[in-house]
């Protein structure tokens, strides 16, 4: 089972711009990760992922910057207040049908971006914060592209472990038959909350990665747009699988090349796609992407066929 | 007297203007096996809705005990991990999961690791999950579902289906199981198996409580019979009084019939 | 005084958000989807509208009559071309369809039209109306007039007619509704046409109010969620009580805050009302499941 995470330890590159698109890669798998936990297993859908991605990098960005404090401490806000937030939003709309969640979701992306330009004196308006700290110890990219990884790494066996355990059954069942899961003692909010609020708490921790990585943030890189671009990227990778969530991540940081050469015609061959995936695929493509690579893959969960 | 398992006392329940249940009262004694029969539309799903607590409390007048403690208060997710589990009359399998994960579903309100056990897969959750699993595969085993302990739920034909619903459902141990149709789509052979299991399940000290249409098993193997229509009960008693009974004879034969 | 004015900014707003509120709501009382692409076919309706009247002069009726048909074909193709031939759809499936959707009918507005504000001058020219020293202006009267109109036909038209009596067959039960003879594919089609022209209609009616521009696609459907939420999801006349106290909302908290922090506060009242009264305040008709 571990054999797929020790196979994306490649260390060996120097190339400064590789590094960086491997530490992006790095950071994007865990905000994905997040989505893919909310998603697929929770079966709720986000549309504020991005919001609270610019939470956790916005918190740890302010508490840096403007009280001195290291970013372990900024680590610990980030997940504090991602948390609570989550769990305020999801404990009213879980029990409601999915589209409140998907609206209310919506509107925290907004208003994530109001604040973030609105209370300048906190987060420095439209141009953002800059001369964020780095981690005290790592000096170069190399560190970084580890200590990145190092902690996706970490909370995607934490994902693995959960899905193959009696929280996984439990959203697994939820999700299918939410009566069956009930009958059987399933206390199908509570789970609901839990998921939703793991999730986004790995949104939180992918912001705080990326605050002190680029040292700047604004609240342009936390748009609304993001939110849906991620929900798309997401489901692309790989709703119900621990690996989408990296190919996920591998689509979105290279998809904007691609889609680049389209032009002026960007957005719209991008929801022409989402909309395809999701009407023909809904599944993802990890699933075409194991069956074809057959044999390295070994995402097996103890107890499948 | 010793107390009943199951007491419903004085239920009645309307939806829009259509009374569903009127004024029923009936008793469960434990470990025995209680069959509930009636026309259709007499009221029986409802009343199995009313006990696992899917209605609310202002929907619904007259109260449900298990075990002399009133139910009301318990959501239903609750009243299922206090002691009660149920089968449905259309089957409500996890279908893309294996065979094996739906009984561990089962058996979720007896295992307590959370999240944060499961997370980093402590030596509770580990431990925990070897014990369910191996306790799965012995379930399995006694429905003769074993060897596909790995099907996906939706590739298994439908009367294995429903037995893996029964075993689902002993699989949290329950002190009562309520099941609505079971032999709902089964062959007479299969009717057969599935009275043998039941009655495997009583002498697990577990008490059933069987709502059917199928007579050969209700007849079978129920100790006690209560007889619905239109959502009041018509009689409860024994299946060889509730066979002689004339009201019964008339709900189900209509008026001028001769039993022979 | 500055608190009528308020009041009146509200309804202007108010009446906005009614009609997008009621085209919402007639797709999903139809279909139990919550159409996300609807912000982008009323900014879609708009564009067109701005494009045959300020660029090709065309006549203010005429151009109406041609950006709500385009609108209403541009749903019934949604409802066509991705809705109907999903495979198994779940709910997130169909958000998240319904999301790219609008997500592809925003990138073609902004290849076509590009990332500008655009803007139209207002239907009724002439003086502004002055009420208790407050003023309003005639556009805004059109406005309300229409949302009026457009209730009043949706009332008639789900209660009389009997396209209408099967449409609200479907939203009750879709299989009962075909055993019945009802088309229900039939049925779907013609509330996401319908769906789609009301909210043309509210986008070309809002132009010469607020500019219109692609970014505003997403927005609108918030709005319309929001207003249907507070006033009863599901319900038309919820959908527009919803709308004109959202629209008072955000104009006194404007008013009396600030802009920028008025969205906020809704936000904060949206979630409050979700703990308190999530079927909003004519109550909900929607399935509980």
């Amino acid at each position: 089972m571990f054999s797929i995470f020790i196979g994306i330890f490649p260390f060996i590159t120097q190339n400064k711009y590789y590094l960086s698109v491997g530490t992006f890669l790095g950071i994007n798998t865990l905000l994905i990760l997040g989505l893919v936990m909310i998603m697929g297993f929770g079966g709720l859908p986000s549309l504020g992922h991005g919001a609270f991605y610019g939470f956790g990098a916005y918190v740890t960005s302010i508490l840096n910057t403007k009280l001195e404090l290291s970013p372990l401490i900024g680590l610990v806000g980030a997940l504090l207040l991602t948390g609570i937030v989550a769990l305020i939003i999801a404990i009213p709309t879980v029990k409601l049908k999915g589209h409140y969640l998907a609206l209310v979701t919506l509107g925290l992306s907004f208003i994530f971006y109001t604040l973030g330009v609105e209370c300048e004196l906190l987060t420095g308006g439209i141009d953002g914060i800059t001369r964020i700290q780095r981690f005290p110890f790592v000096t170069t990219d190399r560190g970084y592209f580890l200590i990145i990884w190092l902690v996706t790494l970490f909370f995607l066996l934490l994902s693995f472990h959960i899905v193959n355990s009696r929280m996984g059954r439990a959203l697994n069942a939820t999700r299918e038959e939410e009566i069956a899961a009930t009958v059987s003692g399933i206390n199908v909010q509570s789970y609901k909350v839990q998921a939703f609020v793991l999730g986004c708490v790995y949104a939180g921790i992918a912001g705080w990665q990326y605050a002190h990585y680029v040292t700047f943030i604004s609240p342009h890189c936390f748009t609304p747009h993001l939110s849906v671009v991620l929900v798309a990227v997401g489901m692309l990778g790989g709703v119900r699988n621990i690996g989408g969530a990296l190919v996920g991540a591998l689509v979105m940081t290279l998809i904007p090349e691609f889609l680049r050469a389209f032009g002026d015609f960007e957005i719209l061959i991008f929801g022409i796609m989402i909309v395809l995936v999701a009407m023909y695929m809904p599944e993802g493509i990890t699933k075409f992407i194991i069956q074809g690579l057959g044999k390295f893959i070994k995402f097996k969960k103890p107890y499948r066929a | 007297m010793v107390e009943p398992l199951l007491s419903v006392k004085e239920v009645s329940i309307s939806f829009g203007g259509i009374k569903a249940i009127q004024n029923l009262s009936f008793d469960v004694s434990s470990n025995k096996i209680k069959g509930v029969i009636g026309p259709n539309g007499a009221g029986k799903t409802t009343i199995i809705n009313v006990i696992m607590g899917r209605f609310a409390r202002d929907q619904y007048k007259g109260n449900v005990f298990l075990t002399g403690s009133s139910l009301s208060r318990l959501k239903s997710y609750e009243r299922a991990s206090g002691g009660i589990a149920q089968t449905f009359q259309l089957v409500k399998i996890f279908p893309n999961m294996t065979a094996i994960e739906n009984v561990m579903i089962g058996a979720h309100c007896r295992m307590s690791s959370n999240i944060m056990d499961n997370a980093i897969r402590n030596s509770k959750t580990r431990k925990e999950e070897e014990i369910f699993f191996n306790e799965a595969l012995i379930y399995l085993e006694d429905i003769g579902l074993r060897e596909k302990a790995f099907f996906l739920a939706r590739n298994l034909p439908y009367g294995s289906q429903k037995l893996l619903e029964i075993a689902r459902a002993i699989a949290s141990k329950p002190k009562l199981l309520i099941l609505d149709e079971p032999a709902g789509g089964m062959n007479t052979l299969e009717v057969q198996k599935l009275k043998d299991l039941l009655r495997k399940i009583q002498g697990k000290g577990i008490t059933l409580l069987i709502v059917e249409h199928n007579m050969d098993l209700i007849m079978d193997i129920t100790d006690e019979i209560l007889v619905m229509n239109f959502g009041e009960k018509v009689t409860d008693g024994r299946p060889e009084d509730i066979q002689k009974n004339e009201e019964v004879i008339k709900i189900y034969l209509g008026e001028e019939t001769d039993i022979a | 005084m500055m608190f009528v004015q308020t009041i009146f900014s509200g309804i202007t707003n108010g009446s906005i958000y009614a009609l997008i509120a009621v085209g919402l709501i007639i797709a999903f009382n139809a279909t139990d989807v919550i159409n996300f692409a609807h912000g982008s076919v009323i900014v879609f309706a708009s564009m067109i509208m701005v494009t045959l009247v300020e660029k090709l002069g065309i006549s203010i009726a005429l151009s109406f009559i041609i950006s709500v048909g385009a609108a209403a074909l541009l749903g019934a193709c949604l409802e066509r071309l991705i809705i109907r031939p999903a495979k198994n759809p779940t709910l997130l499936s169909l958000i998240i369809i319904t999301l790219g959707a609008g997500m592809a009918i925003e990138g073609l507005i902004m290849a076509i039209w590009g990332k500008e504000f655009m803007s139209l001058s207002p239907f009724i020219k002439g003086k502004s109306i002055t009420v208790l020293g407050a003023t309003i202006i005639p556009q805004v009267v059109l406005i309300i007039g229409s949302a009026a109109v457009i209730v009043v036909f949706l009332e008639l038209y789900y209660k009389k007619t009997i396209s209408g009596k099967a449409m609200t067959a479907c939203f009750i039960d879709k299989v009962m509704a075909r055993l019945l003879g009802i088309r229900a594919s039939r049925v779907s089609l013609f509330s996401f046409a319908l769906s789609a022209a009301v909210g043309g209609v509210a986008g070309i009616l809002i132009t010469p109010i607020t500019f219109t521009s692609h970014n505003l696609c997403l927005w609108w459907v918030l709005k319309g969620f929001i207003a249907s939420v507070i006033g009863g999801m599901g319900n038309i006349y919820g959908a527009v009580l919803g709308g004109f106290l959202l629209g008072e909302l955000e104009s006194f908290s404007a008013g009396y805050l600030s802009s920028a922090y008025s969205n906020i506060l809704v936000f904060l009242v949206l979630i409050i009302a979700l703990y308190l009264r999530p079927t909003g305040i004519l109550g909900s008709i929607e399935k509980s499941h």
